[in-house]
């Protein structure tokens, strides 16, 4: 029944974020300079005449008082209804629906690849000694400090065009997927092995992981069963943000490797000056980033038996 | 000092003198094209090789080291002075409007810097103006939140209390508190604000917001080599390095200080 | 009259065309093809690029069919035509038996809705309406049998409807919507398209029951592939490796500097010069200081154009001589010799009075003399590089050139504005009208302001069917924008395609572009 509550509360604190999201891209549509009319218009043939600029003015409520303008925009985005591609005149939400499963199938792998090597890292990190264990402790620091573009193109270079063993482009298959997932997990493996690593140092000089090793527990048992399952609160909340983190580095990875993807269609809304859709990409994200830390949070009841749910916040 | 620390001020002493003086480390003017020796592989003569236009590989990585040094550096300073003043001003009034900045500052840390850079270069458009704007903005949340947390510590010190008693402007006394005990948690969010900077302003330029010819940073030169991968590694790979290692020097630093 | 010959062409350039014929075809198989660009909307009737004609090409047929050697105009979809002396109306014999792939017929009525569709302003077509310039309507006289009349002379039409720009497309389909057409154009030609994903590359598949190719092809049934799978990737060095690991078949655009080794790796690289507007730098004589035609001509003589083709193109492509490539009907060499003379430049540019500063800039009135230039990117052909290279010859005579990369859409926006100082612009089509294209509505990069006269002979050209007018009128406006020096040609552009050992049969269109109408694979 807490628990109940705990998420009923957590759901309407997120409310005021979703707001101030939406806010945010109002905020940045009136921000653009230069005027979406005259954006829209431009391409065909003639230049527009002033009157088919009025009236598409009206047809997007361009001529109604700002603050009708925001309550409008509000609205339909809670209708689920974010506008029109300005380059392809495609509904915003169907653009990103489009091609969501893609990017979520490379982002949901790369995570799991950043989980396994991350954690592995740092766990060889804590029980090995001598050259293996500066390995771990500096190998994080590398991923993290390397550019993903960079990334992207030494695995092509070394995987697909020297040993051949994967496919540099293309969005069929899971071979296809594993140059791009790598390029994603490599700076979030560094993140995670970091934060983990440091935490298991913690964790290890606490009262009840002495008290376990005292009455005679192994050195793996107590790692398993003590140490790693409190030294992942902090790994958990990391996974929060790694979800926005993989999306941004699938920027480049969509770029260099040819995938459709979200990346790729905020980097085509930035060159072709497309708001309605990097609007569209920026709610999206709020959304998501709501909905983790909310996985998260329940994470945290989970694994921590020290944790209550009041104590969460602070 | 630790071996890792001598070496990170080794790379960065390098960064530096390419940054200040280009010229005395690379005498081949970058933008020399020299249609006799196009895409050759590093040489004595060229230890970096040479580009699609016979231009010097290692002379445009010295001399691109300015502009993706200063952009990051610039950045990395924008963030500090805006987040430190957001954050002072929060932590100071309190109330209302500290709950406000905080949960704008909820909303910056939603976003992964390299996405609200871009949507700030989006709104924008490009220059190395606006991706200095750009990475700035996106890395301004950490330091609100670090000055913040240090307003609301000294408060509860008794030493505040006791200089309220005697007659001290309570703000005054935060203030002239508050910066000496800020400043190390600050700078150490400084080095690490700079790495960040660094690899987003050159993803940036990677992906074509960068600097305009003649112009060239790190991140436009790996970019521009990415037409001959797989055939001359030495125009990516080059640059690549760079940014990997003067990003590894300043990490590495901010680690060791972090953790003395 | 028959057909609308077309002038014999001064080529110039290298054309080597379809490879030495293979053994016997095979027939099944998949070819897969990495293209640079994304073609974005698929229906050719909205989009104007080439990147989208090159998938569209396949999937839709024309009235008529131009040879790619001979520029002959045979019949395709019309058995036969006429056109009155007048160039103001054209009447078609089509075909019978024709079906689109989705089963509506192909007939007059099809004819006639494919046409008012184009012209209709809420198709927003960015070309096929310009091609169709004085549309007065199509009238059905039969089943069989149809006539488009023009209110102005609209002499190269036939040449136009040759195109996939003005392709037939099934009626039915245009139900949907213009968007729809966009992820889906239903044709009559020999491959079907699938429903296309955005971002996602595009699958063609064989249409079985084909059997009304051109008369200028060799086969005329259903293709040999059974599928055709284009991949979009714009990195040219991923486009190449994967060439060369067999990751797939052929290759767009492959960067000159890669020809030699791409064959000495044995691979083939088939090479195809493009009929239409070479790659030309702009000029805008509306905006100063380029309203001073002094300082146009000495950029034009500042720019050296031999080094660039050299340096970057090494001789792939060939230096263009006119503002017209060497393939394209109509072209008249007027730059036999390179005008690049460094020191007529500095002479011009001091009689304009602007002074060699002491730092090697150019000044006049404490105003320095400096030019935007508008490039459009994504950069093809190393475009990004010449602008570069151009940008260094330029500053060796004291002009400043900054250079404003610029999506495409933003481009054209500002050349509509009059506000782009410098651009630059390719453009394909098999016939000298497409000066007309280019500027009389003036298109992203190309030159604003044209001489007075320039209008009237490009009307006047498009009004008759004489060719030796048509060729004369060309000539005269190709040396009008070189002598004002608001156009300053550079190279011709040349499609480079970079093909596998498994892959046969790859021709080029009249465009310039690869077919696979009769490729095949062995193995």
């Amino acid at each position: 029944m807490r628990r109940a509550g705990f998420v009923l509360r957590r759901l309407a604190s997120a409310v005021p974020v979703l707001l101030a999201v939406l806010t945010l891209s109002f905020v940045m549509m009136q921000l653009v300079p230069g005027d979406p009319v005259q954006t829209m218009l431009s391409g065909a043939g003639p230049a527009p005449t002033p009157e088919q600029e009025q009236a598409l003015r009206h047809q997007l409520g361009l001529d109604r008082p700002l603050h009708e303008q925001y309550f409008g925009f509000l609205a339909d985005a809670v209708r689920g209804d974010l506008g029109r591609s300005v380059q392809t005149g495609q509904p915003v939400v169907s653009a990103i629906a489009a091609v969501a499963p893609a990017s979520a199938e490379l982002a949901l792998f790369a995570l799991v690849l950043s989980l396994v090597f991350g954690v592995g890292i740092a766990v060889l990190g804590r029980v090995t000694t001598g050259p293996l264990r500066s390995l771990c402790h500096g190998v994080p620091v590398v991923f993290m400090s390397t550019p993903g573009y960079w990334v992207a193109l030494v695995l092509i270079e070394v995987f697909s065009f020297r040993l051949t063993l994967f496919p540099a482009t293309g969005d069929k298959g899971f071979a296809a997927l594993v140059l791009p997932a790598v390029t994603l997990a490599l700076p979030a493996v560094g993140v995670i092995a970091q934060v983990l690593g440091t935490s298991l140092a913690a964790v290890d000089a606490e009262a009840f992981v002495v008290t376990a090793r005292a009455k005679g527990a192994g050195r793996w048992r107590v790692l398993l069963r003590h140490a790693l399952r409190n030294a992942s609160i902090p790994t958990i909340t990391l996974v929060g943000t790694t979800v926005g983190n993989l999306l941004a580095a699938a920027v480049i990875a969509e770029t260099v490797f040819a995938r459709p993807g979200l990346g790729r269609l905020t980097l085509q809304a930035i060159t072709n000056h497309d708001i309605p859709v990097l609007q569209g990409v920026v709610a999206l994200l709020g959304v998501l980033y709501v909905v983790v830390n909310l996985l998260v949070d329940l994470c945290y009841v989970l694994v921590d038996p020290r944790v209550t749910a009041d104590r969460i916040r602070d | 000092m630790r071996p890792g620390v001598v070496l990170s001020l080794l790379v960065l002493a390098f960064v530096a003198l390419c940054v200040t003086v280009p010229g005395l480390l690379a005498s081949t003017p970058p933008d020399r094209i020299d249609p006799l020796v196009m895409l050759e592989p590093p040489s004595f003569a060229h230890p970096f090789g040479t580009d699609q236009l016979g231009r010097d590989v290692f002379s445009r990585v010295v001399h691109g080291a300015r502009m993706s040094v200063l952009v990051a550096l610039a950045a990395a300073t924008t963030s500090l002075v805006v987040g430190a003043l957001v954050g002072l001003v929060s932590g100071l009034l309190g109330g209302w409007l500290d709950a406000l900045l905080m949960r704008a500052v909820d909303v910056l840390l939603a976003f992964p810097a390299l996405l609200s850079a871009l949507a700030v270069i989006g709104i924008l458009g490009s220059s190395p103006v606006n991706v200095a704007v750009a990475v700035a903005a996106a890395g301004i949340a950490p330091f609100c939140r670090v000055v913040r947390a240090q307003v609301l510590h000294v408060r509860t010190r008794p030493f505040v209390a006791a200089a309220t008693v005697s007659g001290v402007r309570p703000t005054a006394v935060l203030v002239r508190h508050i910066i000496p005990n800020a400043a190390g948690p600050v700078l150490t969010l400084a080095l690490m604000s700079l790495g960040v900077a660094l690899l987003a302003s050159s993803s940036l330029s990677f992906l074509g917001f960068g600097p305009r010819p003649p112009d060239a940073d790190w991140g436009t030169l790996a970019s521009s080599g990415r037409d001959y991968v797989g055939t001359a590694w030495w125009l990516t790979a080059f640059p690549g390095v760079m940014v990997v290692c003067t990003t590894l020097a300043v990490t590495a630093l901010h680690r060791a200080v972090a953790r003395p | 009259m028959a057909a609308l010959a077309v002038a014999a062409v001064g080529c110039s350039t290298t054309t080597s065309d379809s490879p030495a014929p293979q053994a016997q075809p095979k027939s099944g198989g998949t070819l897969t093809f990495a293209t640079d660009a994304d073609p974005g909307c698929l229906d050719p009737h909205q989009s104007p690029t080439a990147a989208s004609q090159l998938v569209t090409r396949g999937v839709v047929d024309s009235l008529v069919a131009q040879d790619p050697k001979t520029l002959e105009l045979k019949p395709w979809l019309a058995e036969s035509w006429t056109s009155a002396p007048d160039a103001t109306s054209f009447t078609f014999t089509l075909r019978t038996g024709v079906t689109f792939s989705d089963g509506a017929p192909f007939d007059a009525e099809a004819v006639k809705a494919n046409f008012d569709r184009i012209v209709n302003p809420a198709t927003k077509s960015l070309l096929a309406a310009s091609l169709l310039a004085g549309y007065d309507g199509t009238t059905v006289a039969d089943p069989r049998t149809v006539t488009v009349k023009f209110k102005a002379p609209n002499a190269s039409f036939p040449q136009a409807a040759s195109t996939a720009f003005l392709g037939m497309q099934s009626p039915k389909a245009f139900e949907a919507g213009p968007e729809a057409v966009c992820r889906k154009p239903v044709g009559s030609g020999p491959f079907v398209a699938a429903e296309r994903q955005p971002q996602a590359g595009i699958t063609l598949s064989k249409r079985a029951d084909y059997n009304w190719g051109p008369e200028t092809a060799q086969q005329k049934g259903a293709p040999y592939l059974d599928q055709v799978v284009i991949n979009i990737v714009p990195e040219n060095g991923v486009r190449m490796g994967s060439l060369r690991t067999n990751q797939v078949d052929a290759v767009a655009n492959v960067p000159p500097k890669e020809v030699d080794g791409v064959k000495a790796a044995g691979f083939e690289v088939l090479s195809k010069a493009q009929p239409g507007i070479a790659y030309t730098l702009n000029l805008n004589a509306a905006r100063e200081p380029l309203s001073d035609v002094k300082v146009r001509q000495a950029i034009a003589k500042a720019i050296d154009t031999e080094a660039l083709v050299d340096t970057l193109y090494q001789g792939k492509y060939p230096r263009a001589t006119s503002v017209l490539t060497g393939a394209t009907p109509g072209y008249a060499s007027i730059l036999g010799t390179s005008q690049f003379d460094t020191g007529a430049a500095e002479r011009l540019l001091d009689e304009a009075g602007w002074k060699k500063q002491d730092d090697g800039t150019r000044a006049k009135n404490g105003k320095p003399l400096s030019v935007e230039w508008t490039f459009i990117t994504p950069a093809r052909e190393q475009r990004d590089l010449l602008a570069q290279v151009v940008q260094q010859q330029l500053k060796a005579v004291g002009v400043d050139v900054k250079l404003a990369p610029m999506a495409m859409g933003e481009a054209i926006a500002k050349t509509a504005r009059g506000e782009l100082q410098m651009g630059d612009i390719s453009f394909v089509r098999a016939d000298g009208d497409v000066l007309r294209t280019v500027l009389t509505a003036p298109r992203g990069g190309a030159p604003a302001v044209v001489a007075p006269e320039v209008p009237g002979l490009l009307s006047a050209a498009a009004a008759t069917v004489d060719d030796s007018v048509r060729d004369e009128n060309y000539a005269k406006v190709q040396r009008s924008l070189i002598e004002n020096a608001t156009a300053i040609p550079v190279y011709d552009p040349t499609y480079l395609l970079g093909v596998g050992k498994a892959v046969h049969g790859i021709v080029f269109d009249p465009q310039g572009l690869p077919s696979f109408h009769e490729a095949w694979v062995s193995r």
